[in-house]
């Protein structure tokens, strides 16, 4: 302090003295501080001066700074925004507005540099062509109540179109208060464009699902079809409106798993329970028919279908199918397969006529014989010819009546062999005599549960066309017999279950057919027989009766040779299944060989690299003989042996035969064929093939073969 | 029944945001807020902006509490900070 006291030596320098009374006023400072304490910022002094104190003012300083700091923060953030925001005075004065509002005006081409600040709102609003005006009566109305104190804060959505595009802005109206009062307000616009279009949209989706799901009911009504779902994690069943109207009960009834399956009628019930819950096990989807009994006890026919449904992770998760109620298609192919026996009973009509006759001479010759003697004996020995040969007539016109009208639609044990042996009869008596009928049925035939008219409808039908395909006469061979079907042997055919099957067998020696005809076979109205003859529905009614017995057929023919039609129907007993697990034990497995499986048949071809997966083996698949060469050729070395079909296209099996045969001499090679095994093709082949395989095979008799060849 | 107590009107002089006047004005409103059952009338008096108001009421040191109504008039010098001296001066010590 000492120090600072004399800065001169001078006491007339003016410097000196200035310093001096500085310092003064610091000690007067600091003097003041002490008696307040610290408490005081600022004096006044007798001439009306406030004096800050120097710690008042750096902090004062320090404020202000802060403040300046605040408000370009404040701007920077109001200019971030990307809605266009003004703040206006209590007159409606804009006091100033952001970044977003002024590249606005200069987008739409406003000519004011000011954009807007420091004019009236209202005048703004009022000249409609002013960019800034938007949404101009309604916002001005809306900001003079805000400014009025009138409301407190105003959302206008407001249509804005640029010359290009339709656009829509929402103005945003906020009082500014102070203690109470409106000092002003920010006027916000926001181009709600996106957002309007966005709601309008979903708007519009809405309505197309509503009129969708409108059109998807009148459609389920109209077709009697509708939809249905279980939720295996949860056991809820859901009902479509149709599903519910099918069942007799209200539309939206949630039933539970057992009182859904309670409506099937108590003879298929457990059938259909069963399939139910394989589908929602393993997936296996199903498609059958069957009646339900409504809750009013009026039984319908429907057609249910179902399939798995799984989530990322491949579990399934529900089960969802369709219903339909098909009573009334049922009503009509009940007459129609009635009316295809009468055109069946017609084409035998001739035979019929025939028999008849060759029992009425008989009869009228005896009626002149009768009148012609008197001796008793031989009148008694007449009249008991013409008793014999009546009963024959009538027992005959008997039966085909039973044929012609029998009943459609019952279900009960059929005994197969029985209706054969009633077929072979009338076919006996009404064939042309040069067709030889020969008859041989396996002892101990399970019974078939089925509709027995219908399936002496099928019988006849075949025997029909054996008839038709030998106008030179030849033999016909009835056989029945029982055999097991795995899923091999039924080669991806959904519409029956493995297991054991009576099969009837009718093979003819004709004309045979060549395979572009054999293909073609069960089409409805295909026929090789000339107008009149036959209405090509015989076959394709065949096919749909065993079809609906859960059954199957299966045709084998050779030009010049012959026909053969398989017809199978599932035993009525014995469970299959069991048959055939306990026989796979025994069944040779593979040691990983890799089996090159040709066939033009997807599901052929699926199934059976998953036989021999299952077994062991390795498998490779190709779809024809090209394809086979090509996969052959890659891996000539690892193919162990190669399974082929003889009938594809591009390529076909006795091509690709002939072509492994040169490129690896003695290779092993299967070839299956679905033709006779008498074939002429076939023999030309025995050199170069090590077994052949007639279609349709067991799993076991593949795998059978395949080991013996791979060992031999 | 108690008589109605007489309208308080205080005026607190202080120099702008200077650390010891805000802290004055916040005690201020605090202990208002608090103690009295009538919001009194606070007049705020910046002496940076108007020096001369504060000579005419004899203002020498900021923040200065100067209680108007009721008479007669007291003052209070400093920030506030003793809570008894305050309440002495409005007559609310109880």
């Amino acid at each position: 302090m000492a120090d600072r006291m004399t800065p001169s030596e001078d006491p007339g320098d003016p410097s000196a003295r200035i310093d001096a009374l500085i310092q003064r006023i610091r000690d007067a400072e600091e003097e003041l501080q002490q008696l307040t304490g610290g408490e005081i910022d600022a004096f006044v002094s007798g001439t009306g001066t406030a004096y800050l104190l120097p710690n008042a003012q750096a902090e004062l300083l320090e404020s202000r700074e802060s403040a300046r700091g605040l408000a370009s923060q404040l701007r920077a953030i109001l200019d971030a925004l990307p809605a266009h925001v003004a703040l206006v005075d209590r007159e409606g004065v804009v006091l100033t507005v952001n970044q977003a509002w002024r590249e606005f005006g200069l987008a739409n081409g406003s000519t004011d540099p000011a954009f807007g600040v420091g004019t009236s709102y209202f005048a703004v609003c009022a000249r409609t062509d002013d960019p800034a005006a938007l949404g101009s009566s309604e916002v001005a109305t809306s900001l003079r109540a805000v400014l009025d104190g009138a409301t407190t804060a105003v959302s206008v959505e407001y249509p804005c179109d640029s010359p290009l595009e339709p656009r829509w802005f929402r103005a945003d109206i906020s009082p500014v208060l102070d203690a109470g009062v409106v000092r002003g307000a920010v006027v916000t616009h926001s181009n709600i464009t996106e957002r309007r279009r966005y709601i309008a949209e979903l708007a519009a989706k809405e309505r197309a699902l509503r009129e969708s799901r409108t059109l998807q009911l009148t459609a389920e009504r109209m077709a009697r079809l509708g939809g249905w779902r279980y939720d295996v994690r949860d056991g809820a069943i859901t009902w479509s409106d149709e599903v519910c109207r099918i069942h007799g009960v209200a539309p939206g009834t949630r039933p539970s798993i057992a009182e859904a399956g309670a409506f099937y009628a108590p003879e298929v019930r457990d059938t259909i329970l069963a399939k139910f819950a394989r589908c929602a096990q393993d997936g296996t989807p199903f498609d059958f028919e069957a009646q339900v009994v409504g809750a009013s006890g009026e039984r319908r026919w429907v057609r249910a279908l179902g399939e798995a449904i799984r989530d990322e992770a491949d579990r399934i998760v529900a089960v969802e199918g369709a219903m339909q109620d098909v009573t009334e298609q049922k009503r009509l192919e009940v007459q129609f397969l009635r009316a295809q026996r009468m055109e069946s009973v017609g084409t035998l009509a001739g035979g019929i006529a025939h028999d008849l006759n060759n029992v009425l001479t008989p009869v009228l010759m005896s009626v002149d014989l009768l009148r012609a003697t008197d001796d008793a004996a031989e009148r008694r020995e007449l009249l008991d010819g013409i008793e014999s040969a009546t009963r024959r007539g009538a027992d005959m016109v008997r039966q085909v009546l039973t044929f012609a009208r029998g009943a459609d639609g019952q279900r009960t044990p059929v005994p197969v062999d029985r209706v054969l042996r009633d077929v072979e009869r009338l076919c006996r008596e009404t064939f042309p005599r040069n067709i030889e009928v020969r008859l041989r049925v396996d002892a101990d035939l399970p019974s078939v549960i089925g509709d027995a008219t219908q399936i002496q409808q099928v019988l006849m039908n075949l025997c029909v066309n054996a008839r038709d395909a030998m106008p030179d006469g030849g033999v016909m061979s009835l056989t029945a017999g029982v055999r097991l079907v795995d899923a091999q042997y039924l080669g991806g055919n959904a519409d029956a279950d493995p297991g054991r099957f009576l099969v009837v067998s009718v093979a003819d020696t004709g004309m045979g057919m060549a395979a572009a005809t054999l293909d073609r076979i069960f089409e409805p109205f295909f026929t090789t027989k000339e107008v009149g003859k036959g209405t090509g529905l015989g076959l394709s009614t065949s096919a749909a009766i065993v079809k609906s017995h859960r059954g199957f057929i299966r045709a084998y023919s050779e030009p010049k040779v012959g026909s053969q039609f398989r017809v199978y129907f599932p035993a009525a007993s014995g469970s299959a299944a069991e048959v055939i697990d306990t026989q796979s034990e025994e069944i040779p497995r593979g040691a990983g060989e890799l089996i090159l499986v040709v066939d033009d048949e997807a599901s052929v071809r699926d199934i059976t690299r998953q036989t021999l997966e299952t077994f062991g083996y390795r498998a490779l698949t190709a779809t024809d003989g090209a394809d086979a060469l090509a996969r052959y050729a890659e891996r000539r070395n690892e193919i162990a042996l190669v399974l082929t079909d003889l009938m594809m296209p591009v390529m076909d099996g006795n091509a690709l035969i002939e072509v492994l045969a040169r490129l690896t001499p003695g290779g092993r090679i299967i070839a299956a064929s679905g033709l006779h095994t008498h074939g002429q093709v076939l023999r030309a082949l025995e050199s170069r093939v090590q077994a052949f395989l007639e279609k349709p095979y067991t799993a076991e008799t593949l795998l059978r073969t395949i080991r013996r060849v791979l060992d031999g | 029944m108690s008589p109605r107590p007489a309208a308080l009107h205080l005026r607190l002089y202080i120099a702008g945001d200077s650390p010891n006047s805000q802290m004055a004005m916040q005690r201020l409103q605090a202990f208002c807020a608090q103690h009295c059952s009538v919001p009194p009338v606070i007049e705020v008096i910046d002496v940076l902006r108007a020096p001369a108001k504060a000579l005419e009421d004899r203002v020498v040191l900021t923040p200065t509490l100067v209680r108007v109504q009721p008479a007669p008039t007291r003052r209070v010098v400093g920030n506030l900070a003793a809570e008894a001296a305050l309440a002495r001066a409005l007559d609310l010590d109880g």
